[in-house]
């Protein structure tokens, strides 16, 4: 034991790490210390004073959460002034509220009275809702509070504040907040909401917003994880209050499946229904989560579940069996084949469905139908991610982990509203640039909630986006912020690259851009000079006509800066869908087979061949956008479609809808009766997450598990199966029995996924896949075996007579097609700036036209400063005008994205 | 050549003095001398605050330093005709003794300035603040030369330490020590911070500094910055004292322009600035660590300490905070030595301290004396004794953190160990003469009803423990008393003073256990007797008209805003005790002292 760091706790001596607290050193070794303000990774604020111990020499207890351990220092935790003033504590915790559990009122002659009074404000009959899992009970029985003074009693105090629950997730009942300040602490440094705080002074102190109004009306995003902090009754969720108890409900690990964060949960079930949903440690959230993952849970029990296959019979779907369903499928599915050959059927999954269900529908297509025709609606979000890094560095997904977030030095976030579209891992990006201070690049036309938090907010227009990245590289070659002798050994044609920067001036790129120069250099100098910089893209780069382009071009200004490759921060994709990973690696993609083989690639193909027992079409299948041509133009006939609602998310509404009319065999799997199932011949039911076993894969190559928490709803089941029942039906063998059978085979034929199991995933709580392995698609490269840059000429997009940038976004509570029950809380409207709009004497709330080439839809519309001017942002919605009337079917070339962000509207302001 | 006058007339600017009127009668005595064409002889000056508030407006008259108190506009043509042309002293504004009935023309005689020793206020209503010539006139910034030019950081601090300052906001821990520590830190960037945001009710020590000698305080804060390395200083300083920032302001605008402040003052090198944050009155502002949040933007709450301020405070950089009090004993440590200021005070307490005098006492004002003088000479040599020759009862020292001593402990001196002793503190300066017509129940009521409402509401002994010593005392002046309730105050009160976060409620129960050490009886009579004894406690007290004495004059019957008291015209009147709110204007209006209180 090294003389200098030891402590002295209770008699006995300790070794301690310098930076280390007497309660953590406590914890290390055993020493029981209680703690109601103490949460961990926030700053120690000693509020509560329930963690006080007495130190020698010292005139007063200490906080052990917030002093630091130090050299001869001799420490008891338990002497009788230490319980005596954790019993004080106590004790006027119990007093200070309408805690009205039996822990507080052992003495108290006026306990009817009280009781009578506490259900008066709690307008509820009801014990406090925490009984039983409340902090405060419990060290009030340990510590036996009410004996501070034998025979005597403190004064009842009484509760200053009313409950508040106009919010349709929290009520926030002040009278049992014992102000420790963990939901502060949760707000601020966990996610970095900044909405609530300590207000007023003494008896009068509340936990408040800013200008203590209600939470709705606040900066508060429902994020919840403020309710995850509370330790004692003030902050619940407000549909459980008083109608669940703790020990009523069955807790079920399992995989939120919202965005591609991966977020560990835990589900709460009753009565065979989700009735909570907590964050749970281990995944990449570490306990957090967002409003969608901790409340969208109730399309589970949503009334238009589908319960039983339905077959379409004189026009009209009717309930039919699974046999009959499926022979209503198998059937004709056969005839197409026989009649116009394999080509002629198509494949779409969903990219929010498990691996297994991806792997299994693929499989389907590929070996059964003998087809290549199979996508996933990854395709729609971001298909530049899987080709353009394929290219460049050889891999499709995250090199690092999202937690390396904490150890870059600086972040750049292109084009993604990251605080929306994956608001877990914008906390920890926010809890970097705010609490660390680590320097934040945002590039976003818009002024989104991550660019609060910027150093350096680039608003390039949209469409412009290669233009200031080759102006980064501008300023990096100019102002020789590399070593560009080193570049150059690694790639050969670093003299190109260079060339084209040179056109590329921070004055030229500001014309280009909007971009200001002096703010793109320093930007440039940040993120070149960093040692370890994380670069972070998403939909804002990739749904454009120059997708792929913009990625590339990302992707060189990362190489170039030598910010990639192993212990790097990297080049990372946030992928849009919950499993939009997992469904490109099991291959749900027409030309890449499982682990990201080419189907070009005869070697893979036979392997493959050889492992299914059947011989691999080698022509590449047909992508989303091209299956749906191709359906117009008759070449394929029959489409299955597996929990996507294709007439929602593709552009040009109206064609998308003429084409699945024309199909002679329209399939669907779902678990809700979308437009698209209602346009089918044969519609199966499907699985809601809750009710699935299988695994999903996150962002970060994270491969986790979700279980099922309920049963099924009817006859619903899960893709897997469907798969395996349709290949039976057709005369084909499937030897699955179970999901777990389906990932042992992925783990055998997918080299990541070597050695995973359900098991193993379970016991370890989410691997992540290593690259190597026998991937092929390695980088191309160039003569003397150096790797090369893409080196593109940036295109400037057109602008074809209409005057503005129609952006489509998806806003956080409406985001997610399943969301129906968060949807009551946002109003679907259309984003202008004030300064466009006084030009047309455009009111906050009023109605407007918005036109562009493929038709027109009206909105109401939002000023908003925070929107570049000449744009115009409408977010995806479930509403009765569809967005993607206004889109045309045109797609990027590369990667067949269709370009969601490239459209040009004109606005017109409606008369009332 | 500057011109010579044969008489200066200095007339106080101070806050009481210029509410009082003082700046029209300088206005007046400038027409009136004009009048009389004696503007080339005469010459009319404003000072800063004189300190004998309760006499204000006052005009000291020099070269005789014949002090003149309550002047009013109209008496000004009578006071000139007598004063500078007659060339008599003006016995009407003289200052009388009230025992001795005997005027005393020479303001360094009279009692209130004659047991005073003058340090921190060394330059008091002698100089103009806004002017900073007059305050180099008086040796000022001579200790900054010395400093910057001639002193290392550490022989500053060895002088400091050597002239045993401690902090003169309350904690009184040793300035040099604190200065030594923050030098010793390694840091590129350090702080040096001024504590302006006086909260204790009732006094005004830093404002008087800062009004009548900012000068003193940036001096202190520059040789301090150069000891400490910091080169930057900020004043913390309450938003609701104007006067006192104008004058800041003011003074730190003068002193860039001198050099004194700015780049390489002096030619030394040293680059210090300073700059003002203004305060919100939040009483817990005053506590360092809750005062550097706030600098930062933050809502003021204080937080555990280590790490201590010296290591990381403002913006986590190293930091010094000393109250304004202490910042303006420096310079005069570094200009007169480490060996004349320890000479000053006891053995363990040197220097001397500010206090504001006020309550029951007749000469109310803003005195400084050497450390350990007596309780008793401050009350009586200087305070002039109790008002309206009423008995004392005791001295409230240290506001809200300090205690209630009784009358039988008036000898005990004045200095940090023997005050602690008694239960209190000597703290940042308050000191309120009480007579026997309070209540120290319903005082300790007063001090907790400010402390459970000045609370940051942040750890639970203090937030929480207040709030119930509160309602406790609240049940007691109430009538509500239960035995054991003293009991529970003082268990309550052992706790908060020893789980408390910070030094408001490490020392908020102090009035309360300090009442209850010397007035116990008073309490016992509040829960037992439910009585009382000073009469103040309106629940437990009640008016009764002596029939024996009561003329029938009819007046209190009028004055009740009750309409409680019946009786004909010339025979005895009753109170109806179940009506009576017991507001006292009846007991207030009777002549012949008819009502009593029981």
């Amino acid at each position: 034991m090294n003389p200098d760091k030891t402590i002295t706790i209770n008699g006995s001596r300790y070794e301690f790490q310098v930076g280390e607290t007497v309660l953590e050193v406590a914890r290390r070794n055993g020493i029981f210390i209680p703690t109601l303000c103490h949460l961990s990774g926030t700053t120690n604020t000693g509020a509560c004073r329930i963690c006080v111990v007495e130190v020698e020499g010292m005139r007063n207890l200490v906080a052990s959460c917030a002093m630091p351990a130090s050299k001869n220092m001799v420490v008891f935790t338990d002497s009788p002034r230490v319980t005596g003033a954790r019993r004080f504590i106590l004790a006027l915790l119990m007093v200070s509220g309408n805690h009205n559990c039996a822990a507080r009122g052992a003495s108290g002659e006026d306990w009817t009275d009280f009781q009578v009074d506490v259900r008066r404000h709690d307008g509820s009959s009801e014990i406090c809702d925490a009984y039983g899992s409340c902090v405060l009970q419990e060290l009030a029985y340990r510590y036996q509070a009410h004996e501070l003074i034998p025979g005597l009693r403190l004064p009842a105090l009484k509760t200053v504040y009313p409950a508040e629950d106009v919010n349709p997730y929290i009520t926030r009942d002040f009278s049992r907040c014992i102000l420790c300040g963990r939901c502060v602490k949760a707000c601020k440094e966990i996610q970095v909401n900044n909405a609530i705080s300590y207000g007023y002074r003494g008896m009068h102190a509340k936990i408040v917003t800013a200008g203590d109004s209600v939470l709705a009306e606040s900066d508060c995003v429902f994020c919840g994880e403020c309710i995850q902090a509370c330790p004692v009754g003030a902050l619940v969720e407000k549909d459980v209050r008083y109608s669940t108890r703790f020990w009523g409900m069955r807790r079920v690990p399992s995989t939120c499946g919202y965005c591609s964060a991966g977020c560990a949960v835990n589900i709460y079930v009753r009565d065979n229904a989700v009735v909570r949903i907590d964050g749970a440690p281990g995944g990449a959230n570490g306990g957090s989560l967002c409003v969608k993952g901790r409340y969208g849970f109730r399309y589970q029990q949503a009334p238009g579940r589908l319960m039983q296959p339905l077959v379409k019979k004189d026009g009209a779907l009717k309930p039919a069996s699974w046999e009959d369903a499926l022979a209503a499928t198998a059937g004709p599915l056969r005839e197409i084949i026989k009649k116009h050959g394999p080509d002629a059927v198509a494949g779409i999954a969903s990219a929010r469905c498990t691996n297994e269900d991806a792997y299994a529908m693929q499989k389907f297509f590929r070996a059964v139908a003998g087809t290549n025709n199979i996508d996933n609606t990854a395709r729609l979000v971001d298909a530049p991610a899987v080709y353009a890094l394929r290219q460049s560095a050889g891999v499709q997904a995250i090199a690092g982990s999202i937690a390396d977030i904490d150890e870059s030095d600086c972040i750049m976030v292109v084009g993604s509203d990251a605080t929306t579209s994956h608001p877990v891992i914008a906390a920890r990006i926010k809890r970097a640039a705010a609490i660390k201070g680590v320097p934040l690049i945002v590039v976003d036309p818009r002024a989104t909630a991550l660019a609060g938090h910027a150093k350096y907010h680039l608003r390039p227009d949209p469409g412009t986006d290669a233009v200031w990245m080759y102006g980064f590289m501008h300023v990096i070659f100019n102002e020789k912020l590399i070593d560009e002798g080193k570049a150059g050994e690694c790639f050969g044609n670093i003299g190109k690259l260079k060339e084209i920067a040179a056109g590329f001036s921070p004055g030229h790129v500001e014309k280009l851009t909007g971009i200001p120069a002096a703010l793109l250099s320093s930007a440039a100098r940040a993120y070149a000079g960093a040692r370890s910089s994380s670069l972070f893209y998403s939909t804002g780069i990739t749904q454009h006509m120059s997708g792929t382009a913009n990625v590339r071009a990302l992707a060189d200004l990362a190489l170039l800066c030598g910010h990639t490759g192993a212990g790097r921060a990297g080049i990372n994709p946030l992928r849009g869908p919950g499993n939009a990973q997992g469904a490109c690696d099991m291959g749900c993609l027409p030309d890449i087979l499982p682990g990201y083989c080419d189907v070009g690639d005869e070697a893979a193909r036979s392997h493959f061949g050889g492992l299914w027992g059947c011989s691999l079409p080698g022509r590449p299948g047909k992508t989303i956008m091209e299956i749906m041509e191709a359906i117009e133009g008759g070449g394929v006939r029959a489409l299955i479609v597996m929990g996507a609602d294709l007439i929602s998310c593709l552009p040009d509404t109206a064609g998308m809808k003429k084409a699945l009319e024309k199909l002679e065999l329209l399939v669907v799997h779902d678990i809700l009766m979308t437009e698209t199932a209602a346009a089918a011949g044969v519609v199966f039911p499907a699985r809601a997450l809750a009710e699935t076993e299988g695994t999903l894969t996150s962002t970060e190559r994270r491969v986790q598990r979700v279980r099922q928490a309920v049963e099924q709803r009817g006859q619903s089941r899960e893709g897997w199966r469907l798969f395996v029942d349709l290949s039976r039906t057709m005369g084909s063998d499937a030897a699955w029995n179970s999901s777990a059978d389906v990932f042992d085979e992925i783990a055998r034929d997918v080299p990541a996924y070597s050695g995973m199991s359900h098991a193993t995933i379970d016991r370890e709580g989410g691997v992540q896949w290593r690259f190597g392995g026998a991937i092929s698609g390695a980088p191309e490269t160039g003569g003397g075996g150096a790797l090369l840059f893409h080196a593109e000429e940036p295109v400037l997009p057109e602008k074809g007579g209409m005057p503005f940038s129609l952006v489509v976004l998806g806003v956080i509570k409406e985001y997610f097609h399943y969301t129906g029950d968060l949807d009551s809380v946002a109003r679907w409207f259309g984003s202008m700036n004030p300064a466009d709009a006084g030009r047309m004497d455009i009111d906050d709330g009023d109605r407007v036209k918005v036109t562009s080439s493929q038709g027109s839809l009206t909105v109401t519309v939002a000023l908003d400063a925070g929107v570049k001017e000449g744009t115009f942002y409408l977010p995806l919605h479930p509403s009765s005008e569809r967005v993607n009337d206004l889109l045309a079917a045109e797609r990027e070339p590369a990667s067949g994205i269709p370009a969601y962000k490239s459209f040009r509207v004109k606005i017109e302001k409606l008369k009332m | 050549m500057e011109r010579v006058y044969r008489t200066h007339i200095l007339v106080c600017a101070g806050t009481g003095c210029v509410s009082a009127g003082s700046l029209k009668v300088r206005d007046a005595l400038v027409r009136e001398i004009e009048k009389h064409g004696l503007e080339e002889e005469v010459m009319v000056a404003t000072t800063g605050c004189n300190g004998f508030c309760a006499a204000g407006p006052i005009a000291v008259v020099h070269p005789d330093g014949i002090f003149y108190k309550r002047l009013n506009v109209e008496d000004v043509p009578y006071f000139v005709e007598e004063l500078l042309v007659k060339g008599r002293v003006v016995e009407k504004h003289l200052f009388a003794e009230e025992e001795r009935n005997e005027l005393i023309p020479v303001m360094n005689d009279i009692g209130f300035f004659k047991n005073q020793v003058l340090v921190a206020l060394k330059n008091r209503a002698l100089i103009d603040p806004d002017v900073i010539d007059e305050y180099i006139g008086r040796d000022g910034y001579v200790a900054t030369s010395r400093a910057l030019t001639e002193m290392s950081p550490g022989a500053i601090v060895e002088e400091i330490q050597k002239s045993g300052l401690r902090g003169r906001g309350g904690g009184g821990f040793s300035t040099g020590l604190k200065w030594k520590f923050c030098m010793e830190t390694k840091g590129d960037v350090k702080y040096i911070l001024c504590n302006a945001d006086e909260g204790d009710p009732g006094a005004f020590m830093d404002r008087y500094i800062l009004e009548s000698d900012p000068h003193a305080v940036l001096e202190g804060m520059i040789i301090g910055g150069k000891a400490i390395g910091a080169n930057k200083g900020y004043i913390y300083v309450r938003a609701e004292y104007p006067l006192a920032i104008q004058r800041l302001n003011t003074a730190i605008a003068q002193a860039r322009e001198y050099g004194l402040l700015g780049e390489n003052i002096l030619g030394s090198g040293f680059d210090f600035d300073i700059e003002l944050y203004y305060g919100a009155g939040a009483f817990v502002c005053g506590e360092e660590t809750a005062l550097m949040q706030s600098i930062e933007g933050k809502r003021g709450m204080p937080r555990p300490r280590p790490p201590f301020p010296a290591q990381k405070g403002l913006w986590g950089k190293p930091t010094v905070l000393n109250n304004v009090e202490t910042y303006a004993n420096v310079p005069q440590i570094i200009l007169r030595g480490s060996a004349w200021f320890s000479s000053l005070g006891t053995e363990t307490s040197k220097g001397t301290k500010v206090f504001a005098l006020t309550g029951d006492v007749n000469n109310i004002g803003l005195i400084e004396v050497p450390m350990g003088i007596t309780l008793r000479k401050i009350v009586y040599d200087i305070g002039g004794g109790i008002k309206n020759n009423r008995e004392l009862k005791a001295i409230q020292i240290g506001g809200p953190s300090g205690g209630c001593l009784p009358a039988s402990i008036i000898d005990t001196p004045v200095d940090y160990e023997s005050i602690i002793k008694t239960g209190a503190i000597v703290g940042s300066g308050g000191m309120v003469v009480m007579d026997d017509s309070n209540c120290m129940v319903d005082i300790a009521r007063f001090f907790l009803e400010f402390t459970a409402e000045e609370s940051c509401g942040k750890c639970t002994p203090c937030r929480v423990g207040t709030r119930i010593l509160l309602e406790k005392l609240k049940d007691i002046t109430e009538g509500r008393g239960k035995d054991g309730d003293i009991e529970i105050l003082e268990t309550i009160s052992r706790n908060i003073i020893s789980s408390s976060l910070c030094g408001l409620g490490q020392t908020a129960p102090n009035p309360v256990l300090t009442t209850i050490r010397y007035f116990r009886h008073e309490y016992e009579a509040h829960i037992y007797d439910k009585k009382c004894p000073a009469g103040k406690c309106k629940a437990l007290i009640s008016y009764i008209i002596d029939p024996e004495k009561c003329t029938g004059c009819m007046l209190c019957k009028r004055n009740c805003p009750q309409e409680c008291i019946t009786g004909e015209k010339k025979t005895p009147h009753v109170i109806d005790q179940t009506l009576c709110i017991r507001c006292g204007l009846c007991y207030e209006s009777c002549r012949f002292n008819a009502i009593r209180v029981e």
